[in-house]
Formats: structure tokens, sequence, C-alpha cells
């Protein structure tokens, strides 16, 4: 019985060990939290101000702090205050806290035969007891005797302060106020220079970019397969479908792609949290892509080719004209080059002749196809290449000796929707009815000269026979006969100055030796006598025309159609060699042949009407090849139209009447605009201020170097998007620049040339600047002096200097008079 | 040389003498009594005692007397430098001298102790600055250098009697480097350097393709050129601010399709400035294109102006351009309309406010003489003054009718030989009168056709010029002609400048589409003769100097005495403010330098800051480059050898007398002392034993 009850006791106290160790063990434990707490704490904010790794801060004080309670609960386990939880210490503990035991409970684990009986008495009484008391917890659970018996969690306390000290930690960090406000002059560059990127960071830390894959489909017509790839700035021929998937880390927001144009798009949610967009693209641009509340932003460049237009390449005929002989043979190859970036559609000859002559020449048009196409091996970044060959056989065509073929090829590619045309140069061929050349230019017959140019010929006939007949003839007749040669001459002359639009009759012929000397050839040709006599008669025009340009140049403006008036002026001070509206006044130059014939002419009119023909005659002659030389310029002249100045009336000229002429005092304030070349010079030296640092800079690269942050001004920001603008409006010229578009964008978005993940953007960009630049002009300046003008030492001395020499000036102008 | 020729003996005194007869007498009066004691026993003994008697003596003698011995030391001192090339003659000398071997370790090669170490032992100390030998050499009569030798202010802490330079390999690159340091924007940079190739090099003789490489990396100009040949680029930055341009030396690769290497790489820094615009006033007799187009270009470029013009007899035009308003209001003419000639334009108070004049001979020759004093004056008190002249106004020069081109005086005056000419015979003298009767007809031709030269540009273009000589005058020509005749002359009066122009169509080159021409040319007019009339400005960084890190770098500027007791200089480096101390310049009381050191390569800017009289702060920086300590090295290596050079030059002067190459010092008297201790102990044992 007492065996029975010994077991049972036994049972009970171990189960009562039990508990009361994990009592010790749980309240020991939170009673070092608090401390753990406040020690891990500390050792984060170690880590994260001294080594300024925040992340990893926590991870490290987190193990710490996991590593000390491990050990707190090993050492508990091994501590003396635990392992002295035994049954003797219990049933001790127990005598002290329940007088009804009598100070015996320890009895109860004895063995009853080494007991005497008064021992054995109170052994079964203390069990009897003891049972009952072990026992209790059924009937009272959460009475006092239970809490001594069993244990009890009684430090609420210490887990209560843990529990708010971590809430207050959560809410209020210590560490970033130490930060903010202490830190803030010590790390104070390192914060300027790395706010902007944490801001970018903050911006996009909440959503990031995951995945995209962007399917490029090429149009249908150039037979290209779709591409893949993940890289958001996308090289594209125009006309191409491009599909979106992008994946983001924050799928409960919308997103927005947004074009150059201004076309705004969100992209639409699909299966596997995908967002997908597609779009046709046709010009280079830039977009964006961001979240509806703009935490996430970013540009990249779409850059179009475009497909390129059939290249027509004709190789033979090669030159423009061909004129195939009346006995030669009746046929003429033509072999033409085509070639595209894609395919050819259609190719045809659209053709021409021309038949009969005058008003009663007729054209008839024909389209012909080509005889034999060659395809041709494949040059570099082109898919079609083939040679044409086309037979004209002129029996065939119903031509006859006298006509001519014009033919232009035209080719389309396969271009969807439309296709590109290209058409060749025109070439003609001509089948001569007789023997004799003509002489043509750019396939138009110059054919314009008038009779007159027949009589210049005439005139130097007549001359010659006025010369031999001299001796036959009265003095009277030859001056008579040399004076009407004369006026003939100068008819012709006025004739061909109408076609130059100029005014000989004031001597505007002062033009005339300048544009002679353009002309080598004809230099060669004259003998010297000419030279001298063409030289002091442009002398005399040009001193004549120098007087005429003091009086009146005030109110004359420079106008390139006012031949007569300062234009002509300048061309006789200016040695002007060129005209923008004529071109080049080059050797083989209408114009000026034509002037070197008319000054020619005045030559030969000059000594005509002083009866001496012999000496007109080589005028006359060198007119008339100067004019022949004209003919034969591939050059068409047309007359000018131009600025007729009304005519001075009588009542005004040379009356001498200034009464109109006032004094009169003007002030002008001129307002030079900035150009768009001026804002890229500023934008220049502002990314180049905000970038450069001394020492470090120019050997190293910009994005590398400590870059200041920092909001633009109103003016900086206008520099920056006035740029921005220009080079987008080049991107249809010049797709290249999409880049800088692009970086551009990047720094209006960021607000500071400090921009994230663009390696090198800046630094090409300034670049760029740089070669967009135009060399500048030199400006006024002045004087590099070594000394101020206020500099009182030299004043003096200045003085002094001056005061001696005029005394010198005086006592030497006293001796002159002596 | 044998051991007696070595010895020195000191000439002894009375007393000296007196005493060595003394022990003479006593040391033969002791041979003497052993003479007498051992002469007929022991004629051994008696000569051994006699030698150790005077042996003794003589024993005795040398250690009273102070011999001394004549050293021929080898005292040469060894350093090599940097730059010191390990051939075998170089080792060879070296360790023939068996001289002490320093080495400078900042700057010399550090394989050259192992090298040298390696071959025979010599003793090599190691410095790591120059003042650290004179510390273990405080005294050095022969000093030989090795490698690229010592600067100027190297030379400064070793001064040797004697000092011998062996100088390194040259290197290749570019030496005598110069170029303007500043310029205003539109204002090219002529650079020029000679090209310097290395013996040791392959391609040594060898033509070698030099490259100018713009500040965005593209190839910008590409010249040929051959060792010690000169090149020049003109370099035209775009923008204002501080510009690296690069200067490539490019080795031909020796195969066609591979790419040439870069040999050589130097930085030429630029700073681009905005330049001072002129205050320019003209008065014409008549309007002329040449002005108009001049005030248009002016103008565009913000320019102020002033254009009075007499455009009838009784009236006058006056055109203000870009003035401000309180130059305007005080131009009291502005009001007037009254006024009919220019001569009541004219005022001390309106030059004042002008730094150009530009004038024409009819109004010079025009207005009154006290109006010509006052332009007179104004130009000596700083106002540029150019004049466009002709043949009326020539004579007048030439006749000295205005004071104002006194200085103009003609060398020859052909009015003179002229007048003179018919007296004159000979055929010389009709072939010189005939001459200047040419020039006097071609002089009626009013116009010739010029290409305009200036400074070094030539302009290819043809434009009329009035057809006065300038030829005779006594001035500097500043503009000439195709021919060399000039076209622009100028002379100094006072602080102003005055130049007589027979340039009258320049403007012709400006509708021609030269417009960029036409500018350069105006520029370089304006800055010839415009005043500057600056109360402060930075004077020009030498063209020659290049300053590397570490070295002292000086700027030196011109202000009124105003400004400087207002003001502060500082450097300013990445934010930070030093300030630096400005100096007065002896020789200009209005020149002041500040000098600073700089440990950072790169661009430095000093600042400027002063206060004017309204209280307003004045700021002005200037930019100053520091280069690396490895750019422009075989520059610098030139420089180090020419100072060492010269360093050689001049100590050849002095050691060829002052050096002693031998020294006396007292003979070590140890064997004299055994030597007397030995025979005094052989005749001490001869007396005691025998």
């Amino acid at each position: 019985m007492l065996d029975k009850r010994q077991q049972q006791l036994t049972v009970l106290i171990d189960g009562k060990l039990k508990k009361l160790r994990w009592y010790f063990i749980i309240n020991t434990l939170v009673r070092f939290l608090p401390f753990l707490t406040i020690v891990t704490y500390l050792l984060h904010a170690v880590f994260s101000l001294m080594l300024h790794v925040e992340n990893q801060s926590y991870l490290f004080s987190f193990l710490i702090a996991c590593l000390a309670f491990l050990f707190k609960f090993f050492r508990i386990k091994r501590s003396e205050s635990f392992i002295h939880i035994n049954k003797d210490n219990y049933l001790a503990h127990c005598n002290r806290h329940f007088s009804s035991l009598e100070e015996s409970a320890q009895l109860v684990l004895m063995a009853p035969k080494n007991l005497n009986f008064l021992q054995r008495f109170q052994q079964n009484k203390v069990c009897h007891e003891l049972l009952h008391l072990l026992n209790e917890k059924k009937v009272e659970k959460h009475s006092s005797n239970q809490h001594t018996l069993n244990g009890q969690f009684h430090s609420q306390l210490s887990l209560l302060f843990t529990c708010l000290f971590l809430a207050g930690l959560w809410f209020y960090s210590p560490i970033t106020a130490f930060e903010k406000t202490t830190c803030q002059g010590e790390h104070f560059q390192k914060n300027i220079n790395a706010s902007p990127l944490i801001s970018t960071v903050a911006k996009n830390k909440d959503i990031n970019l995951l995945s995209s894959q962007i399917t490029v489909q090429p149009p249908k017509y150039t037979n290209l397969l779709s591409t893949t790839q993940k890289d958001l700035s996308i090289e594209l021929l125009a006309g191409s479908e491009i599909t979106w998937q992008l994946g983001f880390s924050e799928t409960q927001q919308r997103y927005f792609i947004e074009f150059a144009n201004g076309e705004i798009n969100p992209l639409v949610l699909s299966e596997n949290n995908q967002y997908t967009f597609n779009y046709r693209v046709e010009h280079t641009g830039l977009y964006k892509l961001y979240s509806e509340d703009k935490s996430f932003q970013q540009i990249h460049t779409l850059r179009v080719s475009l497909d390129k237009k059939p290249v027509i390449r004709i190789l033979t005929p090669k030159s423009t004209i061909t004129e195939i002989e009346k006995k030669g043979k009746t046929g003429v190859l033509t072999q033409v080059d085509i070639s595209d970036d894609y395919q050819i559609s259609h190719v045809e000859i659209l053709a021409s002749i021309a038949k009969g002559s005058g008003e009663s020449v007729k054209f008839r048009d024909q389209v012909f196809t080509f005889d034999k196409v060659t395809e041709q091996v494949l040059t570099k970044g082109e898919q079609y290449q083939a040679v044409y060959e086309k037979m004209w056989d002129f029996t065939a065509l119903n031509m006859e000796p006298g006509d001519e073929l014009y033919f232009t090829v035209k080719a389309w590619d396969n271009k969807q929707p439309s296709a590109q045309l290209t058409s060749s140069e025109t070439k003609i061929i001509r089948w001569l009815e007789d023997e004799e050349k003509m002489v043509m230019a750019d396939g138009i017959l110059i054919d314009f000269m008038p009779e007159y140019f027949k009589s210049q010929r005439q005139i130097i006939i007549e001359t010659k026979e006025l010369i031999s007949d001299k001796m036959q003839l009265t003095e009277a007749v030859f001056s008579e006969t040399s004076e009407l040669l004369g006026v003939a001459q100068s008819g012709l002359k006025q004739k061909y100055g109408q076609y130059l639009g100029d005014e000989f009759d004031d001597g505007g012929a002062g033009l005339v030796p300048n544009m002679s000397n353009e002309s080598e050839e004809a230099h060669h040709d004259d003998d010297e006598h000419e030279q001298e006599e063409n030289h002091k008669l442009a002398q005399s025009v040009a001193a004549s025309g120098h007087d005429h340009g003091v009086a009146g140049q005030t109110e004359l403006e420079h106008s390139t159609d006012d031949k007569s008036g300062y234009s002509q002026l300048i061309e006789t001070y200016a040695h002007n060699h060129e005209d923008t509206d004529i071109g080049m006044m080059s050797r083989q130059d209408p114009k000026a042949l034509m002037k070197q014939s008319i000054a020619n002419m005045w030559q030969a009119e000059l000594y005509l009407m002083l009866s001496k023909p012999e000496q007109a005659l080589p005028f006359e002659e060198k007119a008339l090849k100067l004019l022949k030389m004209a003919k034969k310029a591939e050059r068409i002249y047309v007359k000018r139209l131009g600025f007729e100045p009304p005519p001075v009336s009588e009542q005004r000229r040379y009356q001498g009447d200034l009464s109109e002429i006032l004094s009169e005092n003007k002030q002008k304030k001129i307002d030079l605009t900035l150009t768009q070349k001026n804002y890229i010079a500023q934008l220049y030296q502002l990314i180049k201020q905000q970038s450069l640092r001394f020492n470090s800079e120019e050997k190293t690269n910009a994005n590398k170097t400590n870059l200041v942050a920092g909001s633009f001004l109103p003016a900086e920001r206008l520099i920056i998007d006035t740029v921005k603008q220009f080079l987008q409006n080049q991107l249809s010229e010049r797709p290249a620049l999409i880049n800088d578009v692009a970086t551009l964008e990047r720094i209006i978005l960021a607000d500071s040339i400090a921009i994230k993940n663009c390696e090198n953007c800046i630094e090409k960009l300034k670049n760029k600047l740089w070669q967009l630049l135009e060399q500048p002009t030199a400006l006024p300046n002045v004087r590099q002096s070594h000394y101020l003008m206020n500099d009182s030492l030299m004043n003096q001395y200045n003085e002094l200097l001056w005061e001696n020499n005029d005394v010198d000036i005086k006592s030497s102008t006293k001796d002159k008079t002596k | 040389m044998t051991l007696m020729e070595q010895l020195v003996f000191p000439v002894l005194s009375l007393n000296e003498q007196l005493m060595m007869g003394a022990l003479l007498l006593v040391s033969l009066a002791v041979i003497y009594r052993a003479t007498l004691r051992l002469f007929n026993s022991s004629p051994l003994r008696l000569l051994l005692v006699v030698i150790a008697n005077l042996l003794s003596v003589i024993a005795v003698v040398l250690l009273i007397i102070p011999v001394q011995v004549k050293h021929h030391e080898n005292d040469t001192i060894t350093l090599l430098t940097s730059g010191f090339n390990h051939s075998a003659f170089n080792e060879e000398r070296l360790c023939f001298t068996k001289s002490k071997i320093y080495y400078l370790t900042s700057i010399a090669d550090k394989q050259v102790k192992k090298n040298v170490s390696n071959n025979c032992d010599l003793s090599l100390i190691t410095i790591n600055h120059i003042s650290e030998l004179s510390i273990f050499e405080p005294d050095i009569n022969q000093l030989e250098v090795y490698g690229d030798g010592l600067s100027a202010t190297q030379w400064q802490h070793v001064e040797p009697l004697k000092t011998t330079f062996y100088p390194s390999e040259l290197k290749s690159g570019f030496i005598e480097p110069q170029w303007s340091k500043e310029a205003t924007l539109g204002e090219s940079v002529n650079f020029t350097a000679k090209l310097q190739i290395s013996r040791q090099n392959a391609r040594f003789d060898r033509i070698h393709t030099v490259q100018l490489i713009d500040v965005n990396g593209e190839l910008l100009s590409e010249v040929k050129a051959k060792h010690d040949e000169i090149f020049s680029f003109n370099i035209k930055p775009k923008a204002i601010g501080q510009h690296l341009y690069r200067i490539h030396l490019l080795e031909n690769s020796a195969s066609a399709g591979e790419a040439n290497t870069v040999l050589i790489d130097e930085s030429v820094a630029v700073n681009i400035t905005e330049s001072t615009l002129p205050r320019v006033l003209i008065i014409q007799s008549s309007p002329k294109y040449e002005t108009k187009h001049f005030k248009h270009w002016l103008t565009e470029n913000n320019g102020q102006l002033l254009t009075l013009t007499q455009i009838s007899k009784e009236n006058v035009l006056s055109e203000e351009v870009n003035l401000s308003t309180e130059l305007s209001s005080s131009l009291s003419f502005s009001k007037e309309s009254s006024i009919q000639t220019i001569d009541e334009f004219l005022t001390a108070s309106l030059f004042d406010h002008f730094d150009l004049l530009m004038v024409d001979a009819k109004v010079l020759l025009s207005v009154n003489d006290d109006k010509l004093a006052l332009i007179d004056n104004a130009v000596k008190n700083g106002l540029g003054l150019l004049v466009s002249i002709e043949q009326s106004l020539a004579n007048a020069i030439n006749d000295n009718l205005l004071l104002l081109f006194s200085d103009f005086q003609q060398q020859v005056n052909p009015s003179h030989i002229n007048s003179t000419s018919v007296a004159f015979p000979t055929e010389e003298a009709n072939l010189l009168a005939l001459n200047y009767l040419d020039k006097d007809e071609s002089a009626n031709n009013h116009i010739k056709q010029v290409m305009l030269n200036w400074q070094n540009k030539t302009s290819e273009h043809l434009i009329d010029a009035n057809n006065t000589s300038l030829q005779n005058y006594n001035a500097a020509h500043l503009v000439f002609d195709q021919n060399k005749q000039p076209l622009m002359i100028s002379n100094n009066r006072g602080k102003g400048k005055i130049a007589l122009t027979t340039i009258n169509s320049s403007f012709q080159l400006k509708i021609n589409g030269m417009y960029d021409e036409y500018s350069q040319f105006w520029q370089f007019i304006t800055t010839e003769l415009a005043s500057n009339k600056q109360p402060m400005f930075w004077l020009e960084q030498p063209n020659k100097k290049i300053v590397f890190k570490g070295e002292m770098a000086k700027a030196c500027l011109l202000a009124e005495r105003e400004l400087i007791s207002s003001s502060s200089v500082s450097q300013v480096n990445n934010k930070e403010q030093t300030m630096l101390y400005l100096h007065q310049q002896a020789e200009n009381e209005n020149k002041h330098c500040s000098s600073h050191f700089s440990n950072n390569a790169g661009w430095q800017q000093v600042l400027f800051s002063a206060e004017n009289d309204s209280k307003v702060t004045f700021s002005k920086p200037q930019y100053i480059y520091q280069y690396e300590t490895n750019d422009w090295e075989a520059w610098q290596q030139a420089l180090i050898h020419s100072d060492s050079d010269n360093k050689v030059r001049k100590s050849k002067v002095i050691s060829e007398k002052n050096i002693i190459n031998e020294h006396t010092e007292p003979v070590n008297k140890l064997v004299v002392f055994w030597v007397l201790f030995i025979c005094s102990s052989f005749l001490w044992i001869e007396r005691k034993l025998y």
C-alpha cells in the first residue's frame, strides 16, 4: 500500500519537477530578453553606422542575438539553480510552504524498512497529506498552492519591457534620426553626391521591372523573321510591330507607356502577371514606361531604320546623250543595275520618241519592259540586286534618222502599304539625220541664240573687206563704213547685254576686265596690246564706278537681284567671282563667256568708231570665239528677272537739294535672342560646370566622378528642353541622336545630371554637343596691355614725357623760324 | 710616387733645431762611450749597439717631428638620377671610379641599385631628397651625375666644385611646347612644339605622324614631322570654359593593315574666356560700306558703338548702338539737333567713354586744331585711333602739318627726291626719280587689289584697298599685302596707339562669304588698338611655361588700388577655398601676384574677389592647369638636361682653379714607436746582461 503511494508520489513529484524546471528556464530567459534586445540593437546601430551596411546589419545582429539566446539557455541548464531543482529540494520546499507536512515530507520517498516506527507512522501520514496536496490541482487549478508546487511564469514585466522597446524601435529609430542630424555635417559631401541616386533607388525601390521580353515583328513584305530581345532600347525597321511583355514586382498598380508623340497607352495585365502592349512604330523616338503613381519611370529608345528606295544605276549608255550616226548600227543596248534592301516589285521603262523638228515636233510616249533580267550576287545590306537589259531597235520603234528617244527607268520596291518609286535620270538617244553634231546641254538643245550671233561673223567679214578695200576707198567712205560697222557692233552688244541683265550704257563694262581675268584661255589668245587696252579701260571704268558708289552707297542695299545697283558695285569692287543665283563663273560659264565677248565687242566698237578696223578686228574675232565657247558651254542661261529701281526724275537729279536731309540721332539696342546653337553651347557649359571636378576632371569618366546633384534652375531647364527639342527635330535625318535625346530626357526626369543606369551617357552627350557646336566667330576685343590705364605712375611719366616733347617741338619750331 | 715623395716634413724652428742638435750630440756621446767599451772586445756587439742607438735617435726625432704624408684620395661622388641607363659603358665607369654612389629613390629607377651592385662591389646609398646628399657629403669636390640630372631647384641643394654630367638617352616626345594658355572665344590658339625621337627608337630618322585630338576625342588635324622638326596646330575651341585637347605622336605600324599605335599622348589645356568688348566711336565724313559692315559685325556681338556721320554740309547723323543709358544720356548731343558739323560733337569727355576711334582722312583734315589736340590728348591717355588714310592726309603727314602723326615721319621723303631729281645727272637717280614718278602715276589709280596678311593669317581673297603707299613711314606694320607692302601701320603714342590704314573694303570679305576671315581680321585690329580700361584683369600665363603637380603656380593680376584694398584671392578646389596672399610687385605698383602649391593635377581656379566703389562684389577667376608629373616627360627631361648642362658649364670655370685633389695627414708613428721600443730594450738588455 505504502509502496504504491510512494510510486504514485514519485511520478507526481517528477511531473512537478519537470514543470518547475521549464518555468525556471522560461523565467530566466525572459528576464534576459530586455538585456539581449538592447545589446542586439546597439550592435545593429554600430554595424549600420560604422559599416554603412544597413540590410546586412539586421542579419548580423539577429544571428548574434540567437547565439546569445542559445548560450543563455545552455548556461541555465548547467546552472546550480537548475540542478538544485531535484526531489529532495522539492520536498524541502514543500515542508517550508505546507505546515501540514510537519517538516517530514522527505520521509515519503524513503524505504520503510529503513525507518523506525515513529518515522514510518509519520511517513504514512505525510504520504497521505502530500498526495492530497499534489493532486489538489485538479480541484483548484489556479490556487496559490498550485503555483508553489508547479512553479509559474512571473517575468511579465521583462516581457512587457522588451515588447515596448521593440515597438518603440519600429516607430522611431534613433539610428535614422542620428544619421539625419548628427552625421549630416560629417558626411555632407557624400550625402550630396549620393542623394539623387538614393532618391532614385527609393522611387524604384517599391517597383522593379522583373522581366522584359520584346518581340519585334518586321513588316511582312520584308520576309524577315520576328526577333526577341530583353533590352528595352529597340532598333527596328519602320512599320515593325513591337510587343512588350513586362513583369513588374508590383501588380496592384496600372502601368502606362508613353511615346514621343505624346500618345499614352495603358499596359494590359495578362496571365502570369505579365503586362503586354502592341504598337506599330514608324518613327525614331523615345518611349517612357511608368506606373500610375509615377514611382516607377523608365525611358528607352526606339531607333527606326527606314526602308530604302530602289537604287537604279544605268550601266549603258553612260553619257546622257548618245548620238548614233545615220549610217551606223540601228540598235542600242541599255543595261541597268537595280538594287533594293528588300525586293523589287515592278520595273518599267518610260520612253518618248520625238519626231520632226520645230513646231511640227511630235512625241510618242510608250512603256516598255526589259528583255532580260540577271540577278546578281547580293552585296552587303541588300536583299535584291539584278541587271536589266533592253535592246532598242530603232526600226522596230518606227524611228527615222533625226528622231530622238528619251527614256527613264522606273522601279518600285515591295514596301507596304505603298511601294516606293525611284526614277532614273533620263537618257537620250539621237539618231542623227546628218553627220553634223549639234551642241547639246543636259538634253536641251542650246538653240536660243538669235541671228545676231551670225552677224558677228558678218561684222568680221565686212571688217576684213573694209581693211582690204582701204586703199580703194576714200577716207570719208572708209570712216563712214567703219562707223556703220561700229553701230552694228554696238547694237549686237546691247542685244547681248539684255541677256546678261546689265546696263552697259553707263560704263557697266567695267566688270568685263575682271571677268576676262577669269578666262585664261581668253588671255592666251590676246596679244599684249589688247591686254593693256583692256586693263586701262577696266581701271577707268572701275574708278568711275567707285565714285558713283561712294556718292550713293548710303541707300544701297546688297541685293543679288539688283544687278544694275548694289551688287554690280560690289562686283566691281569686290572682285566677285560668284553669284548665288547664277552659279560659279567658271571657265565654261556661258555668262562669263558672254560678258567677255561683250567686252571685246566694246573694244571693237570703239576702234570701228575711230575708223581703226585693223585694231577692231582682233576684238571682233575674239568676241566671236567667246560666243562660240558660250554655245558649247553646258549651261543654260536664262534672262534674269530682278528688281528694277524706278528711274530718278530729271527734277530731282543733279539739283543738289538737301532740304530733306536732316540731322538725326538714332538710338538702338540690339537684343540678340538666343539661337539653338547658343543653347547647345550653354548646355555644354552647364554639363561641364556640373561635372567638372578640379583635379580628377577630364581624365576620368564623368559618370564616375562625384556629380553635383540638385535641381536645375528654370533657365537651365529651359536650355535642356530647347536642346532636346532641337535634337528631336533632327531625328528623322540623324537617328543616332536618339541616345542623346534619351539622356536629356533622363536628365530632365532625374532633375540632375547624376542619372542612374546609364554608363558614359553624360560623357557621350557632352561629346555630341561639342560635335554639334559650330566654330565660333572671332569677337572684338581690347588690347592686352601690361599696365592699367589709371596707373598713376604711368600717368606721371606720360605727362613728363609729353611736356619735354612739347618743349623740344617748340624749340625746333623756333629754330626753323630763325 | 715614392714614399719619401709622399712624406711632408715640416720646417723646424730654431729651438727645435737646437734640441735636435743636442739630441744628436748625446747620441754621439753614447756611441763614443760604447765604442770605447766594446771596440776591442766585441766589434759585432759594437755595431749592433751603434745601429740601435742611431735607430733610437731617428725614432725619437721622428716621434717628435710632426711628419705628415700626402694623400691623393679619390673624393668623387656619383649621383644616379631618373633616366639612368644601365648600359655597359655606365657600369664600367661606375665600377672604375670606385666612388660612393647615391641615388634618388624618389625619381630614380628602382632597378639601379640591384643592377649596379650585382656587377661590382660599390657602396650604394639611397637618398629620398637631394638635400640629403649635402648632409652625407657636406664638401663635395667632384660630383658625377648620371641620368636626367637635376633641376635648377635641386642644384641649389648641391654645390660641388666640379660637376660632370652623363646625360641619359633622350626620350621620344614633344619639347619646347608653347601656346596661349588663355584665349577669347573665337580666337585661335597656336600650338607649336618640336618633335624629339629617341635614338633608341628603330624609327628614329623616319617621318612621324602627330595628331591633334579634339575635346571629344575626334581627330582635328594631322601633321607629318621628323626628329627635331617644329610643327604647329591651330586650335579654335567652340565654347567658353576649360578644355583639354590632346597631341598624339603615332608609331606607324609595320604593316599596312594594322592601326597605328599612340606612342606619346600629351594634353594641351586651354582656358577660353569671354572677350572684353571695346566701345567704338566712328567719325566719318560720309557714309561708308566699310564702317557699315564693321558696325554690323560689332553690334551683332553686343559691342557698343557711336557713329557720327557728316551726311550733308550742315547735317550730322549720330547713331548709338547698345550704349548704356547712362552713357547715352551723358552725351549731350543726343538731344541737340542744331549741331551742324562734327567739330561741334568733339569734346574731351566724349573720348573718355570709348576705347577705339575710327576716323577717315577727310574728317581729320577738316577739324580744327583744338579738336585735333583733343584727339591727340585722348590718344595719349590710351584711346586707340584708326585712320583711313588718303593721299591728301599722306601729304599732310609728310609735310608735318599734323602733330598727331609726328611719329610717322617718313624715312625717305619722295617729294624731296622728285624735286631734286633733275639735278641728279646719274642714271641711278633718274631711275629712282622714275620709280617715284611711276608711283605717283599709280597713285592716281586710287584702288589696288590686295590680299590681306596679318599675324600668321593670310586671306586668299582679293579686296580693294587705297593705293596710298605706307612703305616709307616710320611705324610697325600690322597688315600687309601679298607683296609685303604695308596696308596698316601703327605707332604708340602715350598710352594709346595710332594706326593708318589703306584698307577700305574689308567688307568684301564678309559679303563674299568669308565672315570668319573678316571677323578674325577685325578682332586682330581691335585687339591691337582698342584701349583696355578694365579696373582689374589677370595677366596671361607665359606661353612657354607648364606647371606640374606639386610645383608653384603663380597668377598675376593688374588691379586698381581701390579694388586691391577690399580684395581677396582664393584657390577654389572642390568647393573648398584656400585664401592666398597677394604680393605687390616691385616693377608695377598695380601688379600683384599670388602663388600656390597644389598636389592635385588638373584645373586650379584662382578667384579674385573685391568690392568696387559702389560696394558691388566683383569677382574674376583665373584657371591654371597643373599637369601630372609624368606628362610632357620629354620636355621635362630636356629642361633638366639643360639645367644640369648649365651647372656643368659654370662649375668648369670654378673647378679649374679651386680643386685640391690631395691632402696631408699625420703619419702613423706606431712603427716608429716600436722601433724605438725594440732598440731601447736591446740597448738596456745589452747593458744589463753584458
